[in-house]
């Protein structure tokens, strides 16, 4: 089974999340609120673009503005693939965390 | 699109328009200028460029990844590595990157200096088919010039008579100074002095490519009595209201009044024609009280020609065919007695670089300070290579450990070489980011220091970005090679067990390097200081006259009645006279540094007039030669009452008397002397000799004419109440000749700036020497820090075994002496033979002398003491125990 790494997956619930705007700098803004990872603004673009070439988002062009100099923006949309790999994830996970014996989820609840 | 303050400057987008791998170059541009935009417009200009320097350096690994990441490579690891071992080491990053930056941004600059200086003309849509036609000079049948001034005659026939000629245009420079007076919507008409007053032809608007504004400019120039401005020239005379229709009143070659029929952009600062209004040449050739009215074109040789010809055309056919109907023309215009003519056709695009006559067309052979920086320019690049080579390979030791256990977990030699590379690359391309940062922001300092005016828009120039590559892609690859081999070679056994073997070669290298480098600021130190010994010895020559303390006046230029202006330039001067702190007055054509009103051809009456001998002529008024105290040493002076002193009488230098071959001075006086073709003098007096156009040229025969009036009013004032005397001055100019406005400067200052060429070489050489020794002290003081630490071990043992702090730092510093009179040794000749170059234009020099080389040596010398002393008297003075201990 080919399983998504976390950054993968914080990536794609961060464009689920941004839905129509979903842009490089929002995505970067978006991971850096969530986790506190700074991409640079280059950097960011290198597992999009991975995630894009394994099928799991499509690329738009978007509109360009003054503010950019008339460069476009790129919007990421997750694809059916994306949405079945993070179904999988979910699954996975709650499979994962399901039926822990009583102790260990009172132990993680306590410190958590 | 649009732009303000809070867009991304120019050279950070082309930055990122080169360094963005293709397929998200776009999306990730405008990334950075949407977020440039933010931050600029939220916290400061200032912190946005922080922003985005740091920003691009950290999106680096993934530009570079993203470019060839295909197939896993380790380049990305590679980078990772590389910043990882550039902050652990913050001190040796700074003083690696530094330097290189440093050296890069100079570099550059210079790079857009020369781009700017060699694409003058070239945006002329026909540039590659225009020519300027030049007329030689004949002296003793040797050509001794080619000269841009031509017979207005010249344009019209040869389009006429070459059929290679498509076209051929006329202008007519101001030759100075014009008053334009704006006529209309105002009560009190507001003067200008304008020095971009131009007649042309009308295809002059066709043939050059100017960027029209408003109208049609053909069409303007095209009939009389009307004038195109430029943008600029618009701005001044009215502001923002429409200028079309409205009438100057232009007072210089000719006066005349002219509707404004069309306007153009400003030409661009790369056209080595500077006009701001653009009059209909008919005006001045036609007009009747103008000196070109009676004459059939082939007297008077104040026209610039230029000529457009078929792309097919053989150059040197055409120049000859136009010198025959030249000459056909001539003979005809003379009646037989002319020498023939020799015609040169400039490319228009090689006028700025290589004409040497010094005005606006064609503006003093720049090619000289061209090459002379970009020299400058690799110099400086060179050191800092040198310096990046030697911290380099001399922190190879550091790196020993890391490339053993490298090796030892099964790193190739080629890996471990890739790696130093890229380590390497990267740290090229940031200091190359700074570089550009450092150029961008330095570029008006340079306009100043040169005196030229490269737009900002220079980075849009492929070939600036060409030379960038070059110079990183050079530098990257040259300066990291040898670095990458030294430190990729080393045995993972040896270095383990803790031999790094004396690496006596690297030594040595780095030893040559250092006296490369040495070799190199001492010849720019050197430079500088025979630049300036050269300036001070040209100032202090004894001119022959005295320029202290006068006041220079110039003449009214709207003079409406010629009988009353000479009455009231009497009663100015007469005035003038009478206040207590002026003690002389006199008025001439031209005045010292200015330059002289003619040059033409003379010789004695006795002799025949084939035998003609080239002189400058100037006339002056008979207080003149007191005014600026030049000493008669034979003869007399003019008597303005004297009829004959005033027709015919003159006064010549001592050169004059020698050229036209008199015995003595005393011989020469009352001697008969003609003038060009028919135009008889008797030499009055002798004047010593001077050097009117300062010590910088030859001695050469000048004659003084007599004339009256002139275009200057000198007056000799005392050094009290300066200010009150140049106000009363003013008072009686302003009454006496209501309209004009009172320019007045001081003689003596405005000699100075002769030395401008001079002085701006001077401060360009002080300011690179000083780089170049910053870099090179950089270098130094990484390199001792290193081996200093290097040498730790033994220099403790030594210090246990009594050596002093003292004896340590000798050690340590003793060879720096050598290697300074090595390096000594080696700029002597280069220097050398260069500085005798140069100094060798002047008609007086400075000797070559030893303090000349010894002087900068020393400071060499002493740079390298003080940047290597602090960190070796710190390991001198340092506990030895603290050294020994250390494994």
């Amino acid at each position: 089974m080919n399983m998504l790494s976390r950054t993968e997956e914080m990536l794609l619930l961060a464009v689920c999340r941004l839905q129509t705007e979903a842009f490089g700098i929002n995505i970067r803004k978006e991971v850096e609120a969530l986790t506190g990872k700074r991409y640079s603004v280059g950097g960011i673009y290198v597992p999009l673009d991975r995630l894009v070439k394994k099928g799991f988002l499509s690329t738009k062009t978007g509109r360009a503005t003054e503010n950019r100099l008339g460069r476009p923006k790129r919007l990421f949309t997750i694809s059916s693939v994306g949405l079945a790999a993070l179904r999988e994830a979910r699954s996975l996970y709650e499979a994962m965390w399901a039926s822990l014996p009583e102790p260990v989820v009172k132990q993680l609840t306590f410190s958590g | 699109m649009t732009r303000n303050s809070n867009s991304l400057p120019s050279w950070a987008l082309s930055l990122l328009e080169r360094i963005v791998p293709y397929r998200n170059r776009d999306v990730v541009i405008g990334d950075f200028a949407e977020i440039f935009h933010y931050v600029a417009r939220e916290d400061g200009w200032l912190p946005a460029i922080r922003w985005y320097l740091w920003q691009f350096m950290r999106s680096l690994p993934s530009f570079v990844m993203n470019g060839f990441s295909i197939g896993g490579s380790m380049v990305g690891s590679y980078v990772k590595v590389a910043v990882r071992n550039l902050s652990k080491r913050k001190f040796y990053a700074a003083l690696n990157i530094g330097g290189l930056a440093i050296g890069m941004a100079v570099c550059l600059l210079i790079l857009q200096y020369v781009v700017f200086e060699t694409s003058y003309d070239s945006f002329h849509e026909n540039a590659d088919n225009l020519y300027r036609v030049n007329l030689g000079s004949y002296q003793e049948g040797e050509l001794i010039s080619q000269d841009p001034y031509t017979f207005h005659a010249i344009a019209p026939l040869i389009l006429e008579t070459v059929p290679e000629i498509e076209r051929a245009v006329r202008i007519h420079p101001s030759y100075g100074t014009a008053t334009v007076r704006i006529l209309d919507g105002t009560d009190a008409p507001v003067s200008f002095r304008e020095s971009g007053v131009g007649f042309v032809d009308a295809e002059f608007a066709t043939m050059f490519t100017y960027s029209p504004s408003i109208g049609d400019a053909a069409v303007t120039l095209d009939s009389k009595g009307t004038a195109v401005l430029s943008k600029s020239a618009v701005r001044r005379f009215f502001g923002d209201t429409d200028p079309i229709g409205r009438i100057i009143d232009v007072r210089g070659w000719v006066d005349g009044e002219y509707a404004v029929g069309a306007v153009i952009e400003d030409m661009p600062t790369n056209s080595h024609i500077r006009f701001d209004i653009m009059l209909p040449i008919e005006d001045l050739i036609e007009n009747e009280n103008g000196q070109y009215a009676e004459t059939d074109g082939w007297s008077w040789t104040n026209f610039v020609t230029y000529v457009q010809l078929g792309s097919s055309a053989d150059i040197s056919a055409v120049e000859k065919k136009i010198a025959s109907v030249v000459d056909a023309s001539r003979a005809e215009s003379t009646g037989g007695r002319t020498s023939s003519a020799s015609i040169e056709l400039q490319p228009i695009q090689r006028i700025h670089l290589y004409s040497d006559t010094e005005d606006m067309f064609s503006a003093n052979a720049a090619y000289k300070t061209v090459l002379f920086l970009s020299i400058i320019g690799i110099f400086i690049l060179l050191i800092a290579w040198v310096n990046y080579v030697n911290l380099t390979t001399a922190r190879a030791v550091e790196r020993a450990r890391e490339v053993g256990i490298r090796k030892a977990s099964g790193a190739k030699r080629s890996q471990v070489f890739s790696q130093f590379l890229v380590e390497s690359l990267f740290l090229n391309l940031v200091a190359l980011v700074l570089a550009v940062a450092a150029a961008h922001y330095a570029l008006p300092l340079l306009n100043e220091l040169v005196g030229v005016s490269i737009p900002t828009t220079i980075w849009q120039s492929k070939l600036v970005w060409i030379g960038l590559i070059g110079i990183f892609g050079v530098g990257a690859i040259v300066a990291s090679l040898y670095p990458s081999l030294v430190l990729s070679a080393f045995q993972p056994i040896s270095v383990l067990k803790g031999k790094y073997g004396s690496g006596v070669a690297g030594t040595r290298l780095r030893k040559g390097l250092v006296v490369f480098q040495f070799a190199l600021s001492i010849s720019l130190i050197s430079g500088m200081y025979i630049v300036y010994e050269q300036v001070q010895y040209l100032r202090g020559v004894d001119l022959g006259f005295d320029l202290d303390q006068t006041l220079v006046v110039q003449r009214p230029s709207i003079i409406d009645n010629d009988e009353e202006y000479r009455s009231n330039r009497e009663i100015f001067k007469s005035r003038a006279l009478e206040l207590a702190s002026i003690s002389n007055a006199a008025m001439s054509t031209s005045i010292p540094g200015v330059g002289y009103n003619l040059g033409t051809i003379f010789r004695r009456e006795s002799v025949p007039d084939t035998e003609v001998l080239p002189v400058n002529v100037v006339w002056v008024n008979d207080t003149f030669i007191d005014t600026y105290k030049f000493e008669l040493i034979a003869g007399r002076n003019f008597q303005a009452d004297n009829e004959t002193d005033r027709e015919l009488g003159v006064l010549v230098n001592e050169k004059t008397v020698d050229v036209l071959g008199y015995d003595s001075n005393e011989a020469a006086i009352g001697g008969r002397i003609v003038f060009g073709r028919s135009s008889p003098a008797v030499i009055l007096g002798v004047l010593r000799d001077f050097s009117w156009m300062s010590a910088k040229s030859e001695l050469s025969p000048v004659v003084l004419s007599y004339s009256e009036g002139g275009a200057w009013y000198s007056f000799r004032i005392g050094t009290q109440n300066l200010g009150s005397t140049i106000d009363d001055l003013e008072g009686f100019y302003s009454e006496l000749f209501p309209g004009n406005t009172f320019d007045y400067f001081f003689a003596d200052e405005h000699f100075d700036e002769l030395f401008l060429a001079e002085e701006r070489l001077q401060t360009l050489v002080s300011l690179f020497a000083a780089f170049a020794i910053l870099v090179a002290a950089l270098g130094l003081v990484g390199l001792s820090a290193l081996t200093a630490s290097q040498r730790i071990k033994e220099i403790s043992i030594r210090k246990v075994l009594g050596a002093s702090d003292f004896g340590i730092a000798r050690l340590l510093t003793g060879h720096f002496a050598l290697l300074v009179i090595i390096g000594v040794a080696l700029a002597v000749p280069a220097v050398y033979f260069v500085a005798d170059g140069w100094l060798n234009e002047f008609a007086v020099r400075i000797s070559l002398s030893a303090e000349q080389f010894l002087i900068p040596g020393l400071i060499v010398l002493i740079m390298a003491l003080l940047s290597s002393g602090f960190h070796v008297f710190r390991v001198a003075h340092a506990n030895p125990i603290e050294g020994i201990r250390s494994d």
